[in-house]
């Protein structure tokens, strides 16, 4: 994986997590400069998604506060499918909780086993799965709703 | 909506969540500045060879820990496949508290896997399941977390057979942790509960 796929990739992550993009953006920013400082380069993508959790943790615990979403300039995929409830999907992702956002994350686009987000986040894999089968349930029943409005 | 199209949805959700051209280019350009000569004990050669003699610490052992298993009764034959699932820690295949839901989801497990009495899930949520085999046939593996304690047992729902006569022993320890087992109509369940 190269530096920009690496930058992606924890952008996302990043997004994943605050679902903000301009936060987003400083985080991976961030993240990236840290670990230039401490080992040159940036290695592996797990080392960049630990070090862009940590610093959104060490903001949580310094703000108290969980910044969630702004809904501006958002860029998405050309998938009729998704184009056609993409609105839905933002805003359903917006009201899941962080860990719920960060686990399903891991496990549907970066493909981790629960064991292996487990491992990531410091949170044992029961937690994980609990947490991704509700978020999977919170935007099943979202999408469902919609899809209801729609029709 | 199936667990696959809601992966997908996700998944095309956040595809179209990109960086910028000129945010990556920035960061880019801006990180080579930063950097700092890597202390030897922070290099990876170094932290690879102290990481590589953990694993092989670990592995052996985890042999030992593995290859202590009593052979015997079927009840222990059980017992021993249940953890031997549980530990691999496979991610349920369909994710649903609703255990007909998964069964719809999981397709032809050829037998039911939602209990006639549910007393021995009390504590318990389901969180998914995911297909698996006991002697080459097919099973399903029910993945539990505890409501009050957020650990992880499992249940393990397979078609009776007829060793399972010879089950002397419902409830099995191994160490800690307890599994117990019954038959319900032509189902044979077997409830892993992790130690404390």
């Amino acid at each position: 994986m190269n530096d920009r796929e690496l930058l992606q990739a924890g952008f996302k992550y990043a997004y994943a997590l605050c679902h903000n993009y301009h936060e987003a953006e400083d985080l991976v920013q961030q993240a990236w400069f840290r670990l230039h400082r401490k080992y040159g380069k940036v290695e592996t993508k797990a080392l960049l998604f630990k070090t862009i959790r940590n610093l959104i943790m060490d903001r949580i615990r310094r703000d108290k506060v969980v910044s969630f979403e702004s809904v501006e300039d958002r860029e998405f995929a050309s998938s009729a499918e998704v184009r056609a409830s993409k609105d839905d999907v933002e805003a359903i992702l917006s009201g899941l909780r962080r860990e719920e956002r960060e686990s399903l994350y891991l496990n549907v686009v970066e493909g981790y086993t629960a064991q292996e987000i487990a491992d990531q986040t410091g949170s044992p894999r029961g937690s994980i799965l609990s947490l991704i089968h509700r978020a999977k349930k919170k935007l099943r029943e979202g999408l469902d709703n919609s899809f209801d409005r729609a029709n | 909506m199936d667990d696959d199209t809601l992966d997908r949805v996700v998944w095309e959700y956040y595809e179209g969540i990109v960086l910028p051209e000129d945010a990556m280019a920035r960061i880019l350009e801006a990180a080579p500045a930063r950097s700092v000569v890597v202390p030897f004990h922070r290099r990876s050669a170094f932290r690879w060879s102290i990481g590589a003699a953990a694993a092989l610490a670990l592995m052996v052992t985890a042999a030992g820990v593995a290859g202590f298993r009593p052979a015997g009764a079927e009840s222990t034959r059980l017992a021993h496949q249940v953890l031997d699932v549980y530990d691999h820690h496979l991610d349920p295949d369909v994710y649903s508290s609703d255990l007909q839901s998964i069964e719809w989801g999981l397709n032809h497990t050829d037998f039911s896997i939602v209990p006639s009495d549910f007393s021995h899930l009390k504590g318990y949520a389901v969180v998914g399941a995911r297909k698996c085999q006991y002697s080459g046939k097919k099973a399903v593996q029910v993945i539990l977390v505890g409501k009050d304690s957020g650990r992880e047992g499992c249940l393990y729902v397979l078609p009776y057979d007829k060793a399972f006569d010879r089950i002397r022993e419902p409830d099995v320890y191994v160490g800690n942790d307890h599994i117990s087992m019954w038959r319900d109509g032509d189902r044979m369940f077997a409830l892993y509960e992790p130690g404390k």
